[in-house]
């Protein structure tokens, strides 16, 4: 039975670029997709989470997006919203944090370690992808405690 | 003109927040990148304003009872500078231009960010189109 799978649909630009990002570098796997155009999208499979592409303008430059996005602080670290992301196993999250330097990928805030000693500790990095959605990918020290409320 | 200016003004703010100098950086070479390069002719003496590090051309051209304005630079970045500037004077009379004050660039923060050098060029973009127009 498949439950608690979460789905987000967002635009891409050209959709076989954005394929090569999530699939060929993120490490991804692509799914349905239907190809009427210009209303082309297609799924991704990103890590077990329905991730839909829908084909459209190419915004390939943050400023191509800058009335869309607001920067906010997070633990004393600015970070842009909306963005939309994963939680991986320690492992998991090194593994591509070497495969994006190997490809020379930019981060739009680097990797850096947040709400340091407390049970909600995290490493965390910011990437975007070719049409500058924003990507958060973290790794929790405790993810146990990921839910808990007033977390010190 | 003022709302030109403040869009500009508040996408470089942004920029700043989301992206620090870089996103600015990127954003101001996008403008300038987009419009024409003056030919060969068209960087003349003539078109050469000064109080810019970088080297810009201002061409001047007259509708009725309006100025159009065009910029070039061999700077990427102050070219994107002199198009934010010349599209906002464009299409104005010279009474409307002659009302505008250098300092509008530091009043919208159009600045925000950028280097004094690069405010005091764009105050001196405005002064340059002021005595072209005659409306100083």
């Amino acid at each position: 039975m498949i439950s608690n799978i979460f789905h987000l649909a967002v635009t891409a630009g050209n959709l076989n670029t954005a394929i090569d990002f999530y699939c060929n570098i993120l490490g991804c796997t692509k799914g349905n997709s239907e190809v009427i155009p210009p209303n082309e999208w297609v799924d991704i499979n990103f890590w077990g989470n329905e991730l839909t592409l829908h084909a459209s303008t190419p915004k390939e430059k943050l400023h191509d997006r800058v009335k869309e996005l607001e920067s906010h602080k997070v633990d004393m670290e600015m970070v842009i919203v909306p963005h939309f992301g994963i939680h991986l196993e320690p492992e998991d999250f090194n593994t591509l944090k070497k495969r994006l330097e190997e490809k020379n990928i930019s981060y739009v805030s680097k990797p850096y370690i947040r709400f340091k000693n407390t049970d909600l500790e995290q490493e965390t990095m910011f990437i975007k992808d070719p049409h500058c959605n924003i990507l958060e990918i973290k790794t929790l020290k405790n993810p146990e405690h990921l839910f808990d409320s007033n977390v010190t | 003109m003022i709302e030109i200016l403040k869009n500009y003004a508040n996408d470089l703010t942004a920029l700043l927040d989301l992206n620090g100098e870089i996103g600015q950086f990127e954003y101001l070479i996008d403008i300038g990148q987009k419009a024409p390069t003056f030919s060969e002719q068209q960087r003349c003496k003539e078109n050469k304003m000064f109080g810019c590090l970088a080297r810009v051309w201002i061409i001047q051209s007259e509708g009725r009872d309006v100025f159009y304005y065009q910029g070039d630079s061999d700077s990427a970045i102050v070219k994107g500078l002199a198009i934010i500037i010349t599209e906002a004077m464009s299409g104005h009379t010279r009474t409307e231009i002659a009302a505008i004050k250098h300092r509008v660039v530091n009043d919208l923060g159009l600045g925000y960010g950028l280097t004094a050098r690069r405010q005091v060029g764009m105050m001196a973009m405005i002064d340059y189109i002021k005595k072209k127009s005659g409306a100083k």
